[in-house]
């Protein structure tokens, strides 16, 4: 976690950016999470700790470790979005100690939520962590779409650049009806620098999310464990600790590196 | 025609073999405890909520909703048993001051008394707050991550996992005063 972060994100607050839950990493000391709105933790012996070695230059980090449960949660909460049609955010994410086999190894990284439901869910954007078959290591970018052919879920697989460190997540989403909803994402390893605004990948998001009307509440964290997941990742041991930092978010413009 | 009455008399007899189960438009009210009810099934529920929790916690399949008032200070704990293959999870969001559909379906976070899935098909789920509880509405959900899986093409998606749970409600409710005299 970048040290001057705090600073960073106020300079930012004045070009279009809306308050930023990550300067509660500004000093790395176990258990200052207090500029985040809330921190949920549950289910087995999960934790959220800020830990020394953070990424990229920053002094500290987020660390997870998720229990043996199936409602486990090791989470931050922002609740300071206000229904916003247009949400950009970046985090990074290491899930170095995380075992990259079975499709079916899964964990919820991210979300941004919606104030209420539509089409019976509430997440506009989620992201998954995800092994495959080949023992590669996964996101899962998930934009709700309304679109009930795919259960509400418009959605895309990337392998993760690093599969042995840090990645940097960035997505661009706009609440819109058919045509103008929209999600672009960005995966690149941590240290990628000179990422283009124009450089995104789309998710086609058939049939619009309108109904959705805008992001509310985010969580950055990990949550929902998939059975797979618990019987090879979870349990509070340090071969199974996973690191988040740097999280930013903003109304309009583009984070990069 | 007398094959179309029988169809319909075996579809009546069908949807009268569940209890109604709550939602969160209408949520199965608790007022008494011990609260040991007839075992229910969420698979006759028309809750079909993807996560809880504020939204934090995924979900799959349907739920039974509950709702219980406490007070500061009241003592409660809520276990569920699931009947195999049925793998419960349980869930316990609250307090909130203004108990409403918005509030049980994305409003309220699980944080005083929690959520829990640490047994397979048949197990128990038991929650107990770690602390005193806060004033207010909490809705119980029973429901179910045992599905959560999906493929190694897509990430997991909503599946119709559900069954036979039986819910158990124990400790103290707020005191009423009854009536009050000087002699």
């Amino acid at each position: 976690m970048k040290a001057n972060m705090k600073t960073l994100l106020v300079a930012l607050a004045g070009l279009s950016s809306f308050a930023v839950a990550g300067a509660a990493f500004a000093d790395c000391v176990d258990g200052n999470l207090s500029a985040w709105s809330a921190t949920s933790i549950g289910g087995g012996d999960s934790g959220v700790h800020v830990v020394p070695g953070g990424y990229d230059g920053s002094a500290c980090k987020m660390q997870i470790n998720m229990g043996d449960n199936g409602a486990g949660h090791g989470q931050v909460r922002d609740d300071s979005p206000n229904n916003e049609t247009r949400y950009r955010a970046q985090f990074i994410f290491d899930p170095v100690n995380l075992s990259g086999a079975n499709g079916t190894d899964q964990v919820v990284i991210f979300l941004a939520n919606s104030a209420a439901l539509f089409d019976n869910r509430l997440a506009l954007v989620k992201i998954l962590y995800s092994g495959s078959g080949g023992g590669s290591k996964r996101v899962g970018i998930v934009g709700a779409c309304d679109n009930a052919a795919t259960q509400n879920q418009c959605q895309t697989i990337v392998t993760l650049p690093n599969q042995t460190g840090p990645n940097r997540i960035e997505f661009d989403l706009t609440v819109g009806a058919n045509g103008v909803g929209a999600l672009r994402y960005w995966v690149n390893d941590a240290a990628t620098t000179g990422l283009l605004d124009a450089s995104g990948i789309s998710i086609p998001i058939t049939g619009g999310n309108a109904g959705w009307v805008g992001v509310k509440t985010v969580f950055l964290g990990m949550t929902s464990p998939s059975l797979n997941f618990r019987s090879v990742s979870a349990g509070n041991n340090v071969d199974k600790l996973v690191f988040f930092d740097q999280f930013d978010s903003r109304r309009q413009t583009f984070i990069g590196h | 025609m007398k094959k179309t009455l029988i169809a319909l008399s075996f579809s009546l007899m069908c949807s009268s073999a569940f209890a109604v189960e709550g939602t969160c438009s209408a949520p199965t009210a608790i007022t008494s405890l011990p609260f040991n009810p007839a075992a229910g099934n969420t698979c006759a529920s028309d809750s079909n909520l993807t996560s809880l929790c504020l939204g934090g916690l995924q979900v799959f399949g349907p739920q039974s909703v509950f709702s219980i008032h406490l007070n500061a200070g009241n003592a409660v704990s809520v276990s569920v048993t699931g009947t195999t293959p049925y793998d419960t999870a349980l869930y316990v969001e609250g307090p909130t001051a203004t108990p409403s559909q918005t509030a049980c379906e994305s409003g309220t976070a699980c944080d005083a008394f929690g959520s829990t899935d640490a047994t397979g098909a048949g197990g128990t789920e038991t929650l107990t707050p770690a602390s005193a509880v806060a004033t207010g509405t909490y809705y119980i959900i029973v429901s179910s991550t045992n599905a959560a899986t999906g493929s190694s093409a897509s990430p997991p998606a909503a599946s119709a996992g559900c069954g036979t749970y039986t819910l158990a409600v124990t400790g103290t409710l707020p005191v009423k005063l009854q009536g009050f005299s000087v002699d």
